[in-house]
């Protein structure tokens, strides 16, 4: 069976495009919710400081603690990006797995 | 000839997805239940204190404080230890971060940080990306906060209800975040 790079390539990048897409947006999504949560959690921290419901000492633990949640949502947003990464690559070569193996005359991909 | 240039763009095609599944390691369903499990205990400890604030039970002197701290402690180690046992990273690379405009926002938050005179970094308070692979830093954050807790729990010996909401708040934060990391990998 002849392939051909045209269609092959095509096809690659038509799915390679449409994961893309989808992944981006989830991406963005999560990152900007939890950006938006760190925002609040730092706004309720002054709120329960200026009202006298905890002391300074208190203030900068619960400050560390949404520190360490910015931290971890940059580690989110880069282990997203590489799933993302990962099932782009397996969407591409998946819509041309049977071509590719039928072509060779085993099990490439 | 033309089958030769589909090789070489499979090759290239498998280098590259070789490289990035370099970048997370696989899903491990004890992870998630870890994770469910120290959820549920904080959860109905962190409400526990909010309602309960004169009862002896919220002091952190307490049995039940005690012995939250002691198995949450041990839920989160076990986590770690089997995000590190599958980790393929050493470190969590925020390339992509670096375009969100993250990695800026965590040095504002550090500046900060310094500005009001916190204590230097105590790894058992605080987590950095060089912490360990990105699954690992996110579970060690949760680990971190739960320390934090702890920490201002010991000082004050209970926890005002605002006090407890907010940690609660932001330990709920920390969860859903590595939560998000392991889920992703399942689907």
């Amino acid at each position: 069976m002849a392939l051909n790079v045209g269609q092959i390539l095509g096809d690659m990048v038509g799915a390679a495009k449409s994961t893309a897409a989808d992944q981006w947006g989830e991406i963005k999504t999560a990152v900007t919710f939890e950006m938006r949560m760190l925002a609040q959690r730092i706004v309720q921290i002054v709120k329960l400081r200026t009202s006298g419901q905890i002391d300074n000492e208190d203030a900068k633990l619960f400050f560390l603690m949404a520190r360490n949640n910015g931290v971890a949502a940059i580690a989110m947003a880069t282990a997203l990006t590489g799933i993302a990464v990962q099932k782009i690559m397996d969407a591409a070569l998946g819509v041309v797995r049977t071509a590719v193996n039928s072509a060779i005359g085993f099990t490439l991909i | 000839m033309a089958l030769r240039s589909v090789f070489v763009a499979l090759v290239a095609a498998f280098l590259l997805a070789a490289c990035n599944s370099m970048l997370v390691s696989p899903y491990d369903p004890a992870i998630e239940a870890g994770l469910d499990d120290y959820s549920k205990s904080m959860s109905a400890f962190l409400k526990s204190q909010e309602q309960n604030t004169a009862s002896a039970t919220s002091l952190y002197s307490s049995t039940q404080s005690k012995e939250f701290y002691r198995d949450s402690e041990a839920t989160l180690s076990n986590v770690i230890l089997h995000a590190e046992a599958v980790s393929n990273r050493p470190d969590c690379v925020p390339q992509l971060a670096d375009n969100f405009g993250l990695t800026q926002l965590i040095s504002g938050i550090d500046s900060a940080r310094e500005f009001q005179g916190l204590p230097d970094d105590d790894p058992t308070l605080s987590v950095n990306l060089q912490s360990g692979s990105c699954t690992v830093v996110a579970l060690k954050a949760v680990r971190a906060n739960n320390s934090i807790l702890e920490a201002m729990h010991r000082k004050n010996g209970r926890l005002s209800p605002g006090a407890a909401m907010l940690v609660r708040g932001l330990l709920e934060d920390s969860i859903r975040i590595a939560l998000r990391i392991e889920k992703a990998k399942r689907v």
